[in-house]
């Protein structure tokens, strides 16, 4: 079995439809039997009431982020965040390109909103579209005339370039390296339990069970690493959250609306899912952030000051890079992060937990003496956090925002989380195709998801001795997955094994 | 053994439906199937004392090649039936594994076995056996019409089935010396490469080995493990019915330090490890030579020591298969347990021959160049007996529906192992003799050796070779399956099913709720065994048809999850590529592809995603440009 067969007709499949970069306006395309209830969750109309799943109408409204397995905030719960506002088109099967229920999100041109689309329907069930896939299904249910067809074959032909290229430019790196490991020591697992069912006779040793199950424990563990280390991967597919703070009046809502207020702005502030924060979302180097402002941090304070803070640590807890913002102009005093909660998800990205993973000294406008601000710098960044960066900036005209940024991309991106050279490699070749890479890096992560949980499940079975052919059909599984990453057909990769590592034959 | 009465050259009759070139396991069924189907059938062997003659080991059977004996029995073919009758030693394998995973295996009487099928043969109906070498095709408008005999004989046919086995100008090595032959005493067949070339078939060479035979009473086996069969002996065929026959006990022993030393003293004399052979050998069956060069860290191998037969002395030794020189083998012998004082009756060699890279052919086995010629066999790189009468059996069947003017018939890979061991053969490439293992199949749980009834009796009745009694028979068990696992969905076992300390004494778990029997028996530690004797399920059901209603349940999980993987393959596996598509001006191919699909030219969509180098954006290019093709016809 190979990929091509794996691209099953009942899938419910998305991608974006019209090419990558920007534009004015980007079609995100669902298609497939579990379209209508996908859409009718991910997307609210407004305006005139609609069935949303009514064919061949045009509906306004607007899409938000599936409610995440573990809720954040039970205040929070049940609302979501909104992706961006846009229309909806609903097809019903047959009558669609594909001829399979079919929906086209028509959003705004923005890669980071088009990834957040993709990444929500993911979280509802849909599978990553493989290249050419929507045509073949179009083909595969009678949909195209000998025309379209003689010109999809162009198309599915540059498609197959733009996945090549995507594969070659992810794979050339550490991460082909690591898979390709780990691919030879799950074909040595199998080869060794596939031996012991095809060559009943040869007197091999019996199974060293010990070695085994260290063999199986090293697989996960090695695929939950890369897992874990493919952030890159993780950020296209769910963004990432930054959170503002520090002490009131220093400036947090003027340097969120400068952020905001550039190009790069997706979604206009709009109140946070609590009262006293407030959140936007921009894209940065292609990854969809959203930065929230939090109440202002006080020392002190009464009881509903006290409610704020909370949920400030609260939402220093989910992010994933915590900024702390200062008024240059006042006081240089370390601020006292004691919250006693860690960073949560962003532990990766910040140095030290509970830390700022940055320092933004914001108002230098009002400094008077703009030459004096490097030393300042250096002044102020000696007296902050040992682990954080400090920056310059004015919200109000724009000094420093730039670089500001490009820090906030060196965070997250960056080599100072304690990620390997390998995925950094990775990570470049994000920045430098941002439009095509999400395809790779998602596909990749799912691959090597549901490739751990086939090892997972063999490794139960064989923990049962519930027979070796059973563990073996997980194993292959996992083994397929791996493969399809790297391009590989699984062919005799297991029996080679077999007579490489055994001496068999009478 | 006498040299068949058959006529050997002047034949009474110069044209016949079918010529099947070799008599050996894959001509036999080729043959059988052909005539059983109503073809007038010329059997060409170059000596019909040796029809179906074991070559090397002298068994049947064993894990995947079990398989395949008992899918040639479903079909209606021979080989389960000859085993049967011939067997000297039943056994089972992997019983401690599961049953998707067991293989039977037999003990041939070598002579008997060669006996049987010779009268068989030699009783059907339709088949004339003759003696005579067939030196060349006769082609008319590229479609083989004839074989020219080596006595420049000239007999007509309307189909052509090569089994030419290791026959093909084939060259024998023992040491350094060389004989021209297949077999030890026999000749080579010379001419008939020749005509594949003027045909333009591509031809390439393999090579194999076998064993030095060993006289029994030179053995003293008092001091070796024994290896009996199984009692009670689990026949090969669904027709058998119980087997009592006393059995032979086969013998385990081992190298030693001192073998692989005068081995590797000797290698400078070793045809394979000077060069002089250059055909490629299966991994999976490695001389011994071999084995000691590649794994000098093992200080020992396994050796079987298997009588050839019951009127017979000679003793089969399995594991030391050797081309080095006979002294040198007689020296290595003696320094294994018990063949201290060994007498060698003939020593082995290895045999160099040549075969046909079996992506040539369509999925029918017939050439994809050449119409109404098949190969089956040995000139497919295939290795074993099984593999090679499964293959038999199919190109008899094919040749025949071709004549037939009937579509051929292509068992698919989550249908029997010969459907795997086919596809394999003509899709892959393969640097070695091809042997079917479990592990090749991606359905191997569906693929069982105790339902191949269930799989193909009703494809084999279709075409003509499955006979009244079997149906019958065949028609009886379904029924008695179908009627079980109904059973089990309606009967309901609980807790008050039994008193609490017979649920121990049966040892079985008592259920918490009440499930249905199909659901008890998907636990791993239910067998219907036990339920049977505790009398809560399936008293009436005859051993067989509850054998299959028990490993229903108990693989059910898995079961369905292969059969999803079946059924989303088949999707893509089904479509057909019509053979004349020129893959050059298919829009937006890749060269790659393009040349890999123009040399292999696979039969369906399936067939192509499987081909190295064709990935699936080159088969959704293929399916459009199919479709752009149907729609302009």
């Amino acid at each position: 079995m190979n990929s091509a067969s794996r691209q099953y007709l009942d899938d419910t499949i998305v991608a974006r439809s019209t090419a990558p970069g920007p534009g004015a306006i980007a079609i995100v395309r669902v298609d497939g039997p579990g379209t209508p209830d996908l859409v009718r969750r991910m997307f609210n109309p407004l305006g005139p009431l609609h069935p949303i799943d009514a064919p061949r109408q045009a509906i306004f409204g607007e899409w938000t982020e599936p409610p995440d397995a573990e809720p954040r905030d039970d205040a929070s719960g049940t609302e979501h965040r909104i992706i961006d506002e846009g229309i909806t088109i609903f097809f019903k099967a047959p009558h669609s390109f594909t001829g399979n229920d079919l929906a086209e999100l028509q959003c705004h041109g923005g890669t980071a909103i088009v990834r957040a689309l993709i990444a929500a329907a993911m979280r509802l069930g849909a599978r990553l579209a493989e290249p050419g896939e929507f045509t073949r299904r179009a083909f595969m249910n009678n949909r195209l005339d000998l025309a379209q067809a003689e010109a999809v074959g162009d198309l599915i032909r540059a498609e197959t370039d733009a996945a090549a290229r995507m594969a070659r430019s992810q794979l050339a790196g550490g991460l082909s390296r690591r898979i390709s490991e780990l691919r030879t020591n799950l074909i040595d697992l199998a080869a060794e339990i596939e031996s012991r069912i095809d060559f009943p006779e040869e007197g091999l040793a019996a199974e060293d069970r010990t070695r085994l199950r260290a063999a199986f424990a090293a697989l996960e563990t090695g695929l939950r690493n890369l897992m874990a280390s493919r952030k890159r991967g993780r950020l296209l597919r769910e963004g990432a959250r930054i959170a503002l703070v520090g002490p009131p009046n220093v400036g947090k809502s003027s340097l969120l609306n400068a952020l905001a207020r550039t190009e790069r702005a997706i979604v206009t502030p709009h109140p946070g899912t609590t009262r006293d924060t407030i959140e936007c979302t921009i894209d940065l180097a292609g990854v969809a952030v959203t930065i929230v402002d939090t109440a202002g941090l006080r020392p002190g304070g009464d009881e509903i000051e006290q409610l704020g803070i909370e949920r400030t640590h609260r939402a220093m807890g989910e992010a994933d890079i915590v900024v702390e913002v200062r008024d240059a102009t006042g006081e240089i005093e370390a601020m006292n992060f004691d919250s006693g909660s860690s960073c949560g998800p962003g532990d990766e990205f910040s140095g030290v937990a509970g830390q700022p993973s940055a320092i933004v000294f914001n108002k230098i406008d009002c400094l008077g003496n703009e030459d004096a601000s490097d030393e300042d710098l250096a002044r102020r960044r000696a007296a902050g956090a040992d682990s954080a960066r400090a920056y310059h900036v004015s919200a109000l005209t724009g000094r420093g925002i730039e670089e500001f940024e490009a820090g906030l991309e060196a965070l997250l991106f960056g080599a100072t989380n304690g990620v390997t050279d390998e995925t950094d490699q990775d990570d470049t070749s994000a920045r430098a195709e941002p439009g095509g890479q999400i395809a790779v890096g998602a596909r990749h992560a799912s691959l090597l998801e549901s490739s751990l949980a086939s090892i997972t499940q063999a490794r139960g079975a064989w923990v049962a001795q519930a027979g070796d052919e059973l563990v073996m059909i997980d194993l292959r599984e996992a083994l397929l997955g791996l493969d399809q990453i790297l391009g590989l057909g699984l062919g005799e990769a297991i029996l080679d094994r077999v007579f490489e590592k055994f001496c068999l034959g009478k | 053994m006498t040299p068949g009465r058959a006529p050997s050259l002047g034949f009474m009759n110069t044209q016949h439906d079918i010529i099947v070139i070799g008599a050996g396991h894959a001509g036999c069924e080729a043959a059988f199937a052909a005539s059983r189907m109503g073809c007038d059938v010329l059997l060409l062997t170059l000596d019909p004392g040796t029809v179906a003659l074991m070559s090397c080991n002298p068994a049947i059977g064993g894990l995947a090649k079990g398989h395949l004996v008992r899918e040639i029995d479903a079909l209606g073919g021979v080989m389960a039936h000859a085993i049967d009758a011939t067997g000297i030693q039943f056994r089972m394998l992997n019983t401690g594994k599961g049953p998707a995973v067991r293989g039977p295996r037999a003990q041939a009487d070598k002579l008997h076995y060669n006996a049987w099928m010779r009268e068989f043969i030699r009783r059907q109906r339709g088949i004339t056996l003759a003696a005579g070498m067939a030196a060349d095709l006769i082609s008319e408008g590229g479609r083989v019409t004839g074989v020219r005999t080596g006595d420049s004989s000239r007999i007509n046919a309307r189909a052509v089935v090569c089994t030419t086995g290791t026959f093909l100008d084939s060259v024998m090595h023992c040491g350094l010396e060389q004989t021209s032959g297949g077999r030890a005493g026999e000749g080579s067949a010379v001419g008939l490469a020749d005509a594949f070339g003027r045909l333009g078939i591509e031809t390439g060479r393999l090579k194999t080995g076998t064993p030095p035979r060993l006289r029994a009473a030179s053995i003293d086996t008092s001091r070796l493990e024994v290896q009996p069969g199984d009692d009670p002996i689990v026949p090969f065929s669904f027709m058998s019915g119980p087997i009592e026959r006393e059995q032979i006990v086969c013998h385990l022993t081992h190298t030693t330090e001192a073998t692989h030393e005068i081995i590797r003293a000797n290698l400078d004399r070793s045809p394979m490890f000077t060069g002089v052979i250059e055909g490629i050998g299966p991994r999976y069956c490695p001389s011994i030579e071999d084995k000691v060069v590649r794994f000098p860290e093992r200080d020992r191998h396994h050796i079987f020591l298997e009588p050839e037969g019951r009127s017979t002395d000679l003793v089969y030794i399995n594991g030391v298969s050797t081309s080095l020189p006979a002294d040198v083998q007689e020296a290595f012998l003696r320094t294994i347990p018990g063949l201290a004082n060994v007498e060698v009756a003939r020593p082995g060699y290895a045999v160099e021959y040549t075969y046909c890279p079996p992506m040539q052919l369509h999925a029918s086995l017939e050439l994809k160049s050449v119409p109404g010629l098949f190969f089956a066999g040995q000139i497919n790189g295939t290795s074993g007996y099984e593999e090679a009468a499964a293959q038999g059996l199919l190109a008899g069947v094919n040749a025949a529906l071709s004549l037939r003017g009937e579509e051929p018939l292509v068992l698919r890979r989550d249908e029997a192992y010969a459907g795997v061991l086919i596809d394999d053969l003509v899709t892959m490439e393969h640097r070695e003799p091809y042997r079917m293992f479990t592990s090749r199949a991606e359905y191997r749980l569906l693929l069982r050796h105790d339902n191949a009834d269930l799989r193909l009796t009703e494809a084999g009745r279709r075409i003509g070779l499955v006979d009244e009694d079997r149906w019958r028979r065949f028609e009886a068990h379904r029924e008695q399956v179908d009627h079980g696992m109904a059973l089990a969905e309606r009967s309901r076992v609980s807790a008050v099913c039994l008193e609490a300390e017979q649920w121990e004494a049966f040892e079985l778990p008592m259920p918490r709720s009440v499930v249905t029997a199909g659901e008890y028996l998907a636990r791993p530690e239910v067998t219907i065994d036990q339920l049977r004797r505790a009398g809560l399920f399936g008293e009436g059901l005859p051993e067989r048809a509850a054998e299959q209603v028990e490993l229903h349940y108990r693989y059910s999980g898995y079961i369905e999850k292969q059969r999803l993987q079946v059924e989303r393959m088949s999707e893509l596996e089904a479509l057909e590529l019509p053979d004349v598509v020129d893959y050059s001006t298919v829009r937006g191919m890749r060269a790659e592809a393009a040349e890999k699909l123009a040399r292999f030219r696979p039969a369906s969509i399936g067939q192509a995603s499987r081909i190295a180098g064709v990935t699936p954006a080159d088969i959704s290019v293929l399916l459009v440009h199919l479709k752009a093709r149907r729609r302009a016809a």
